[in-house]
């Protein structure tokens, strides 16, 4: 009995071992960050009960700027403020969207500039930062701006952003966009129709057949002085794709059933070729080289299997 | 026996019979700026009426408001101009919009009530309010409102504007944001609503052109414009306060950024709702005060 006890010990003790072994190794669990924000920074104390919305109430928090995250999809936000007796409050959002493709997507649609001071992108403006990183939005502003609310807000944004151990990874889709020319700051990435206008007038109607399975990114591409503007589509399957190429055609430009690349009356050229799965739309290109020129740099990325799809 | 408080649905009951009342005295028309001219829309500016801190100037935007409303129905005296749309019986709601980053100024607020008491009517039948409006007395009995509120970019509807700030005479709000809310003007043709509205201040003193962050607001894209848009035709002042959006995103973005979504509730108000006009071409738009940097 005793040589088995001990050696049922041992089995445990081993197992424990492995055990802690494996969480160390594989199974780091990302530490929640709100867990590290203090109570008290720089004079600023809490000053109400932190509040969580979800879906269904963030309506009630948010004036006028709901829709946005719920044509992502987010499971709830978190909401902290911080005051001081002589300085404007500070509130802090956390979104906790159910993927990095998600922050990514609010990001770069509700962005003005793009910077890397904190997160994977910011920015930094008058009163306030916003940054995105792994499947966090983070938003954090104060009513004014004084020298002191600016330095406790960077102070909050770098707690924030160094408590996130994950970076997150982009949308695969991303990976199909040409590098050569391409406007960085002008990507945006979205799944619902409304947000087709991203950078020009295309359509107030789901001309394209956009929804929850569908990844699209919008960019624009240099030359000279004018940019085009490439609008990629990833659709579930190819024969989606195909329905989504012949809608748009139909109701955006005709001329395109005939012809891939087609002169506008401004001179300019808009074009379209379907990849597979993937649905290219050129708009206001200045030469007709210039649209088959993408088009086969996005046929060479489409067929490289060995693509990275993690962080760009 | 105790007084009874209006359902919402009574509330919405009664003013479908003040709206029958009023069509029969055939002001809708006048009063939603619907003519075969050119809608009047005024645009005035001031140097003076908001100083580098944001701080209006009370005695500045008395004197915007009544220029404006003095051109606007070319008579001279501004009490004279006002008694055009507001008679001592009224009952007046004051729409006002009290969003925390970009509020309704209150000294335009309280400029426009100093001018509808001048016009006869005591104070008590007069009420300033934004999100209590459907539970406001004076509201609930009101025969004419005044509507103002600034213009901002909306993650939406494109633009928070004139024609949105009537959203919360919605009993369900939601159900107008459809299509980035494509269908606002409906709003305006609500029983309670209809034929109501005798005046439009949409305020461009320091509009919000881009929205960032969950709560759309960062100083950095306000700008100190220092107008006002004044008109009895929504859609019109609407088209115009959105003109000059659009061209300071040009002149900021130095490229065309425009806006995501577009505020198509504007355009729609005019080709799908007739409430009033949404083209430029048809407005009648007049320039007052300030000019440099006009945008417009």
């Amino acid at each position: 009995m005793k040589t088995k006890g001990l050696y049922h010990g041992s089995s445990i003790k081993f197992i424990l071992i492995i055990c802690i072994l494996y969480v160390n190794i594989f199974g780091q669990t990302e530490a929640d960050p709100v867990s590290i924000l203090p109570d008290e920074l720089n004079g600023w104390t809490r000053s109400s009960s932190d509040r969580v919305f979800d879906n269904k109430t963030l309506y009630d928090y948010i004036d006028g700027g709901a829709e946005l995250y719920l044509s992502f999809g987010f499971s709830k936000v978190f909401n902290r403020i911080y005051s001081h007796p002589d300085q404007p409050d500070i509130r802090i959002d956390i979104f906790y969207m159910n993927t990095s493709y998600d922050a990514f997507g609010v990001f770069s649609l509700s962005s003005g500039k793009i910077e890397h001071d904190y997160g994977n992108q910011s920015e930094t403006t008058s009163g306030a930062i916003l940054f995105w990183k792994d499947n966090y939005y983070v938003f954090i502003s104060s009513m004014g701006e004084t020298d002191e609310s600016a330095k406790t807000i960077k102070l909050l944004a770098g707690l924030i952003d160094k408590s996130i151990s994950q970076k997150g990874i982009l949308p695969a889709i991303l990976n199909y966009l040409p590098e050569e020319k391409l406007d960085r700051e002008s990507i945006r990435y979205f799944r619902h129709y409304i947000w087709l206008n991203s950078h020009s007038f295309i359509s107030n109607e789901n001309i394209l057949n956009i929804d929850q399975s569908t990844h699209c990114v919008f960019a624009k591409y240099y030359r000279e002085k004018e940019k085009g503007l490439l609008l990629l589509i990833e659709y579930p399957d190819n024969d989606r794709a195909l329905i989504g190429k012949e809608k748009f055609i139909q109701n955006y430009n005709s001329r395109l059933a005939s012809s891939s690349v087609v002169k506008l009356e401004n001179g300019k050229f808009i074009g379209i070729e379907l990849f597979d799965n993937l649905l290219a739309v050129l708009f206001n290109v200045p030469a007709e080289k210039d649209v088959r020129q993408i088009f086969q740099m996005i046929r060479e990325r489409k067929n490289n299997k060995n693509l990275n799809t993690n962080h760009r | 026996m105790s007084k009874r408080k209006l359902s919402r649905r009574e509330f919405i009951s009664a003013g479908a019979i003040t709206t029958a009342g009023m069509l029969l005295f055939g002001q809708s028309k006048f009063l939603l700026g619907q003519s075969n001219t050119k809608t009047r829309v005024i645009l005035i500016r001031n140097q003076k009426v908001v100083d580098a801190k944001g701080k209006v100037n009370s005695e500045v935007i008395q004197k915007m408001l009544d220029d404006a409303v003095t051109k606007l129905f070319d008579i001279d005296d501004p009490v004279k101009a006002w008694k055009k749309i507001i008679k001592p019986e009224d009952i007046v709601g004051i729409k006002t919009n009290v969003w925390n980053y970009l509020r309704t100024p209150q000294e335009l607020e309280q400029a426009i009530k100093s001018r509808v008491m001048n016009c006869g009517v005591s104070d008590k039948n007069i009420s300033i309010d934004d999100r209590g409006i459907l539970d406001n007395p004076v509201f609930k009995k009101a025969t004419a409102l005044i509507n103002t509120r600034p213009m901002r970019t909306h993650y939406w509807s494109g633009v928070g504007s004139l024609l949105k700030n009537y959203i919360m005479f919605a009993e369900e709000p939601s159900d107008y944001h459809d299509d980035s809310c494509a269908d606002l003007a409906a709003i305006w043709k609500l029983p309670h609503v209809k034929g109501k509205t005798r005046l439009n201040v949409l305020v461009m003193l320091t509009p919000l052109f881009h929205s960032v962050g969950p709560h759309g607001y960062s100083a950095e894209y306000t700008w100190q414009y220092k107008g006002l848009i004044v008109g009895t035709d929504p859609v019109a002042c609407d088209a115009v306060g959105l003109r000059i959006i659009e061209a300071k995103r040009k002149e900021y973005f130095k490229e065309d950024r425009p806006l995501n979504p577009p505020a198509k509730h504007i355009a729609l108000a005019d080709t799908r709702h007739h409430l009033g006009t949404a083209d430029l071409n048809k407005i009648e738009l007049i320039k007052l005060g300030w000019n440099e940097q006009i945008l417009i």
